[in-house]
C-alpha cells in the first residue's frame, strides 16, 4: 500500500468511526421516551445547523486546497526519460521495452477508443493512472525507482477483450 | 399533529404517528395511488431483473459458472442501466408524486407522468433487447467511440437502437421533471404572486430565507420536501438535455456512418448527465427523509435558513461538476485540465447539502419519541449508509486521491455502497412506510422485515468491502476475469451475496404479501398517537 493508500485508509477509517458513533449516539437518544426537549435545546439544534454547515464548508475547503500539492498536471518533475506509449483494442506498446530507473516521461496515444493507461509495481499494486482519448496525446510523469517488471492495465472499459489488455516493460538500474 | 383529518382524507389509511397533509378529495388521491403504484411494482419487476444480472456477473468473475465474454460485458451494461435507472430511479420517481400529494401538492396534470411511466418502461425493454439479444455490451456509459469499434461483437445498427432506447429512458426523465415542475409552480405552492419564477423560488424554499421578499399567500410557507423534489426537477430537465444530444449523434452514427462526434466532447456531454443524474436518486431519497423521519420523530423538522442556502448550491453546482469523471483525463492540449480544476470545488460544494440535511435529520430524531417500524428503521440504516458512502464520495472527489481510485473496483464499491445500503434501503424504507397506505391493507409482517433488513446490512456490508479493499489496491473495474491476486475478494463477497439476495427476496416476499392481505376496515386502521 502506498502513501495515498495508507492515508485513503486512515481517513476513511477515522471519519466513518465518528460518523457511526455519532448516529448511534442520536439513536440511543431515542430511548428517552416521553421525555419532551426543553426550549433551549432546541434552540441550539437549529443554530448548531449553522456551525455546523460552516464546519463542513471548512473541512471542504481544508481538503480543497490539500490536493493543489498532488494534482498530476500541475506537479511534474523533470523526467529523466521519455517512452511513447501506443493503447489499442487490445495491448499496449511501450518503446522502449527497457527503461532506466528515474522519473518518466509516459506519452500515451490511443489509435482507436478511449483506454486507460494503469501502471503497476512489480509487486502487483498500483502506482499511477492517465485516461487516453483517441486523437489526443496524454502525459504521464511518475518516479520509477524500484527495477522491475511493471505491468500496465487498461482502467478505462474498451470491448469484449478490455481484461486482457495488459502491457509491460522492464525497469533497469 | 392533525388526527381529526385522518378521518377525512377518503379512503386513504393514515399509518404516520404524526400527520399533517392537507385533505385532498378522493379522485386526486386515488388516481395518484394508482400511478404511484404502477410505479413502485413495475420499477421493483426490473429490481428483480437487474439483481438476477448482478448475481450472474459476480458468480462468473468467482469462477462459479463462467459466461462469455462479451455476454458478461452485455449483462453488466443491462445491470447498470436497470438497477440504476429503471428501479432506483423510477421508483423514486413514482414515490415523489405521492410525497407532493401527502404535501398538498397533488400533480396537476397526469399526461406527462403517463409518458414518464410508459417511455420508461419502453426504453428499458429496449436496452434489455439490444443488450441481452442483440450484444450491445459497452457499459452504460457507452463511451464513444467504443459502441462504433465493437470488435465484430454487436453490429452499428445494435448501437443506434441502444441509443434509442437510453434516449427513451431520457424523455421519461424529463418529462417526470415537466410533471413536478407544473406540480410545484402551481396553486397548491400558495403563492402571494403571479409569475413561474417567484413561485419557482418558492418552491426552492426562498420564503423561509427571505421572508420579507418571497411571500405564501397562506400561512403555511413550503415543506422542507418539495425542495429536493424542486432542485433535482430542474437539474434533471436542463442536464438530460445534453447526453440526449449525444445519443441522437449516435443514432445518426448508426444511419450514416460518416457522420462522426469529438471523443472528448462525447465525454464531456455524457458526464454532464452522468453525475447529475445519481442525484436522481439522492435528493428524492433526501426529501423522503424530510417528509418522513419528522413524522416518526412526532415533530417538525428540525431546520432553518441554510438548508435552502445549500439546496440552492446544490441547484447550480449540479450542472457544473460533471468533470470530476475525468479527472484521469488530461491531455496535453485543450481545455480539459483546467475544466478538471475548477469542477473540484463545485463538486465539494454539493457536498454541504448532504453535510446539512444529515444533520438536520439527526437533530430531528435527537431525543424524540422515535417510532421504530419497518419503515423507519429501514429509513434510518439508509442515513447510515448515505454517511459511510457519502465519505468514500469526498474521496473520490479530491484529484490527487482520486488517482489511486479511479475506475478500480473501489468506484465499484462505493456505488454500489450508496446506491443499495444508503438510497437503497431508503427507497425500500419509503415503500414499507407507501404500500400500507397506497394498498390499503396492513403490512404483512414485521419480523420478515427485520430478516430483510439484517439480511441486506450483513450481507451488503460484507459484500461491498469485498470491493473497496482490493479496489484501495488498485484492482480494476469492469474486468469479466479479474487478475488473480484478487480472487481471493471476489470468492469471499459470494456467500454476503448470497446472505444479501435471501435478505432482498425475503423483502420482496412482505411487499408481495401486503398487497394481498385482507384490506383495513375503519376499526383496524392504526390510531395516530
Amino acid at each position: 500500500m502506498n502513501g495515498t493508500q495508507l492515508f485513503i485508509t486512515v481517513l476513511y477509517s477515522a471519519v466513518t468511526l465518528i460518523g457511526i458513533v455519532g448516529m448511534l449516539a442520536v439513536l440511543r437518544s431515542t430511548r428517552r421516551k416521553g421525555e419532551a426537549l426543553p426550549e433551549s435545546t432546541l434552540h441550539k439544534l437549529h443554530r448548531g445547523e449553522n456551525w455546523w454547515a460552516l464546519m463542513a464548508l471548512v473541512i471542504l475547503i481544508v481538503f480543497f486546497v490539500g490536493t493543489f500539492a498532488g494534482i498530476p498536471w500541475l506537479n511534474r518533475a523533470q523526467a529523466d526519460t521519455t517512452a511513447n506509449v501506443r493503447a489499442l483494442q487490445f495491448a499496449f506498446i511501450v518503446q522502449p521495452a527497457q527503461i532506466p530507473a528515474g522519473t518518466v516521461d509516459f506519452k500515451v496515444k490511443s489509435d482507436d477508443v478511449s483506454h486507460g493507461f494503469g501502471l503497476y509495481a512489480p509487486d502487483g499494486k498500483l502506482v499511477k493512472q492517465i485516461q487516453v482519448l483517441p486523437g489526443v496525446t496524454s502525459t504521464m510523469t511518475v518516479d520509477l525507482d524500484t527495477p522491475g517488471t511493471y505491468k500496465i492495465l487498461c482502467l478505462e472499459f474498451c470491448g469484449y477483450n478490455h481484461h486482457n489488455m495488459v502491457g509491460q516493460f522492464e525497469v533497469t538500474q | 399533529m392533525s388526527s381529526e383529518a385522518t378521518s377525512t382524507r377518503g379512503a386513504t389509511a393514515v399509518v404516520l404517528p404524526y400527520d399533517d397533509s392537507p385533505m385532498l378529495d378522493a379522485r386526486t388521491i386515488s388516481r395518484t395511488e394508482s400511478l404511484v403504484k404502477r410505479y413502485m411494482w413495475t420499477s421493483t419487476l426490473f429490481l428483480v431483473i437487474a439483481g438476477l444480472l448482478g448475481l450472474v456477473l459476480r458468480q462468473s468473475q468467482a469462477e462459479i459458472v463462467r459466461v462469455d465474454d462479451n455476454l458478461w460485458y452485455a449483462l453488466m451494461t443491462a445491470h447498470g442501466l436497470g438497477a440504476f435507472v429503471a428501479w432506483a430511479g423510477f421508483f423514486l420517481m413514482g414515490a415523489m408524486y405521492w410525497i407532493l400529494m401527502r404535501l398538498g401538492i397533488p400533480l396537476r396534470t397526469y399526461i406527462f407522468a403517463e409518458i414518464s411511466y410508459w417511455t420508461m418502461v419502453l426504453g428499458t425493454l429496449g436496452i434489455v433487447w439490444t443488450t441481452l439479444i442483440s450484444g450491445f455490451g459497452a457499459s452504460w456509459v457507452a463511451l464513444y467511440p467504443l459502441p462504433f469499434h465493437s470488435a465484430g461483437q454487436w453490429s452499428d445498427t445494435a448501437t443506434g437502437l441502444f441509443s434509442f432506447a437510453v434516449l427513451l429512458a431520457g424523455v421519461s426523465i424529463i418529462t417526470w421533471s415537466i410533471a413536478l415542475l407544473i406540480a410545484v409552480t402551481g396553486p397548491a405552492i400558495q403563492s402571494s404572486r403571479k409569475g413561474v419564477f417567484y413561485k419557482l423560488f418558492l418552491a426552492l424554499g426562498f420564503a423561509h430565507l427571505w421572508p420579507s421578499k418571497f411571500k405564501h399567500s397562506g400561512e403555511r410557507k413550503t415543506p422542507y420536501p418539495v425542495i429536493p423534489i424542486t432542485v433535482i426537477a430542474i437539474n434533471m430537465l436542463t442536464m438530460t438535455l445534453p447526453f440526449a444530444l449525444l445519443l441522437v449523434f449516435m443514432i445518426v452514427e448508426s444511419i450514416d456512418g460518416s457522420f462522426t462526434t469529438d471523443p472528448q466532447l462525447a465525454k464531456n456531454l455524457l458526464w454532464a448527465f452522468g453525475h447529475p443524474v445519481v442525484y436522481l436518486l439522492l435528493f428524492p431519497c433526501v426529501a423522503a427523509l424530510y417528509y418522513f423521519i419528522p413524522r416518526f420523530a412526532r415533530r417538525t423538522m428540525i431546520s432553518g435558513r441554510i438548508v435552502v442556502v445549500v439546496w440552492f448550491i446544490a441547484l447550480t453546482t449540479n450542472s457544473f461538476l460533471w468533470a470530476h469523471h475525468m479527472y484521469m483525463d488530461y491531455p496535453d492540449s485543450g481545455p480539459q485540465q483546467i475544466l478538471n480544476l475548477v469542477h473540484e470545488p463545485v463538486t465539494f460544494a454539493i457536498v454541504l447539502a448532504s453535510a446539512v440535511s444529515i444533520y438536520a435529520l439527526s437533530a430531528t430524531m435527537y431525543r424524540s419519541d422515535f417510532q421504530w417500524t419497518a419503515a423507519s428503521k429501514f429509513l434510518v440504516a439508509g442515513m447510515i449508509g448515505w454517511l459511510t458512502a457519502g465519505f468514500q464520495g469526498v474521496i473520490n472527489a479530491d484529484i490527487q486521491l482520486n488517482e489511486m481510485i479511479h475506475n478500480t473496483l473501489w468506484v465499484v464499491g462505493h456505488f454500489h455502497h450508496m446506491a443499495l445500503l444508503g438510497l437503497g434501503m431508503i427507497l425500500m424504507g419509503v415503500f414499507y412506510a407507501v404500500l400500507p397506505m397506497i394498498s390499503h391493507r396492513p403490512l404483512y409482517s414485521e419480523k420478515l422485515a427485520n430478516i430483510h433488513l439484517w439480511g441486506m446490512l450483513i450481507g451488503g456490508y460484507g459484500w461491498v468491502v469485498c470491493w473497496l479493499i482490493p479496489g484501495l489496491e488498485g484492482a480494476p473495474r469492469r474486468f469479466a476475469i479479474l487478475p488473480e491476486q484478487w480472487d481471493i475478494w471476489t470468492q469471499l463477497s459470494i456467500p454476503f451475496m448470497v446472505i444479501m439476495t435471501l435478505g432482498i427476496l425475503v423483502g420482496l416476499y412482505n411487499y408481495v404479501r401486503t398487497a394481498m392481505n385482507s384490506p383495513w376496515t375503519a376499526d383496524q386502521q392504526p390510531q395516530i398517537s
